[in-house]
């Protein structure tokens, strides 16, 4: 057998692996022996990860620059909160006028519970918007559980293993988030896009929407609590001879800067399956 | 053996780096493809069947810390490590040119099969965004970058295979 037969052998050999890999991956067989290899992975990623941080200390401007930007970075945090609290404020206002009675359930309800992980890794394809925590099964994670910070909604988990869960964000293009504008409370969906920002699609014609209007989850489908914050309303897209007009959302969150995320833990997504795919009564 | 022994611990950690540090570091969309950088010099160094190897394991801890379908990674590097691997005995294998030319279409390649994989496997794929504000940009950051990391891997090759001395 000549060496390119042979190579031809090996690299057939290792396609019809990776094909299996994809194949076993789609039919969910492979969790477990992802989970088994993502150990050593994902330890290695944790002290990279940590190292990064201390890396780009190590290369911050020094001298009164340096207190100026620990000064300026102060104050940004500071404004981040003022203006979620604020959001948060505006929209339990809103929530007053709609009815006494969604506010007093609203009051009834148990606090949220949170956990707190610190993001490891971002998805090593540029065409994913996933990121790495490190927190997993053992701490109580578990796939669908919402992922936020003190900004707004970051995404949803979609994997977990041991010791680590990977995050959808809402920023990829596989995200689809039921939305609704905190003034006017109209309703659409929030999906992402490719270029890592979001759109408020299947707003109607008729949807009070402007600049600046801040976007919030709706909570329909069950998928989201209620009143996390999406984004504001950057520019609006709507042409008189189309029946939906949609809005480019600036997402709350600044995902290039994740570095501490909190997982709603007691959220229950509600499973509508069995609904959609319960056949229809037959008429009497 | 070399292919286990500096592949394994190499590539690994490669993939680490793209998810914690080059992940970071983006030119529009685009990013660098370390293990793509490593499999293609790994294969232009003259380890033919060995290119393909390291396509594979890289490629594979490349979809362990990604959210995307396990595999993908893996069967686009190994299929454009081992079309590399043809120029085999065609060019003159220390030409400059070479180890750019196949980073360049290398990684046009390896970005298409893998959006291939994407939308066969359920994903979203825009493929004009993709090609246009990722592909183009790590063809410059992968091209920029090929020398320096195929003669760092050359001169590891020379490390682990010396020459056998003549008197």
């Amino acid at each position: 057998m000549s060496r390119l037969q042979t190579r031809t052998l090996v690299v057939a050999v290792l396609l019809l692996a990776s094909i299996s890999l994809l194949v076993l991956n789609q039919t969910g067989q492979l969790a477990g022996l992802k989970g088994v290899l993502l150990i050593p992975l994902t330890a290695l990623q944790r002290s990279v990860a940590g190292a990064g941080a201390g890396l780009g200390r190590l290369f911050a401007p020094g001298g009164d620059t340096a207190a100026l930007q620990a000064r300026i970075d102060a104050l940004e945090a500071e404004n981040v909160q003022l203006r979620a609290e604020n959001i948060q404020l505006r929209e339990n206002t809103a929530d007053l006028q709609l009815l006494t009675g969604l506010l007093d359930y609203e009051r009834s309800k148990p606090d949220n519970r949170y956990a707190a992980a610190n993001v490891i890794g971002r998805d090593t394809s540029p065409f994913l918007g996933y990121i790495m925590i490190d927190l997993g099964s053992d701490a109580g994670l578990a796939r669908d559980m919402p992922v936020v910070t003190e900004q707004g909604l970051v995404g949803t988990i979609v994997q977990t293993t041991c010791c680590a869960s990977v995050v959808r964000l809402v920023t990829d293009a596989d995200s689809a988030v039921t939305a609704r504008l905190q003034t006017s409370r109209d309703e659409g969906i929030a999906l992402g896009s490719f270029s890592g920002g979001l759109e408020l699609q299947y707003l109607s014609q008729q949807a009070d929407v402007t600049p600046g209007d801040i976007v919030l989850t709706s909570g329909l489908g069950g998928a989201y609590p209620e009143g996390l914050v999406l984004g504001t309303v950057s520019a609006v897209q709507r042409q008189d001879y189309e029946v939906l007009q949609k809005a480019i959302l600036t997402p709350a969150v600044d995902f290039n800067r994740l570095e501490i995320v909190l997982i709603i833990t007691d959220f229950q997504p509600v499973d509508l399956s069995p609904l959609i795919n319960t056949p229809a009564a037959p008429a009497p | 053996m070399s292919t286990y022994l500096l592949g394994l611990p190499l590539l690994a950690v490669a993939a680490v780096l793209q998810a914690t540090v080059f992940s970071r570091l983006h030119l529009v969309g685009g990013t660098v493809d370390l293990v793509l950088l490593l499999a293609l010099s790994w294969t232009l160094i003259g380890e033919w069947q060995g290119g393909p190897v390291w396509g594979f394991i890289g490629g594979l801890c490349l979809d362990l810390l990604s959210g995307g379908p396990v595999g993908a990674s893996a069967l686009s590097l190994v299929a454009v490590a081992y079309l590399a691997s043809l120029t085999e005995a065609r060019f003159y294998r220390s030409h400059v040119l070479l180890p750019l030319a196949t980073v360049l279409l290398g990684t046009v390649l390896y970005h298409l099969v893998y959006l291939t994989l994407l939308a066969a496997t359920g994903h979203t794929v825009s493929w004009l965004a993709s090609l246009s504000q990722v592909t183009l940009p790590a063809v410059l950051l992968n091209t920029i970058l090929m020398l320096p990391v195929y003669h760092a891997l050359r001169w590891a090759h020379r490390l682990l295979h010396p020459a056998p001395v003549t008197i």
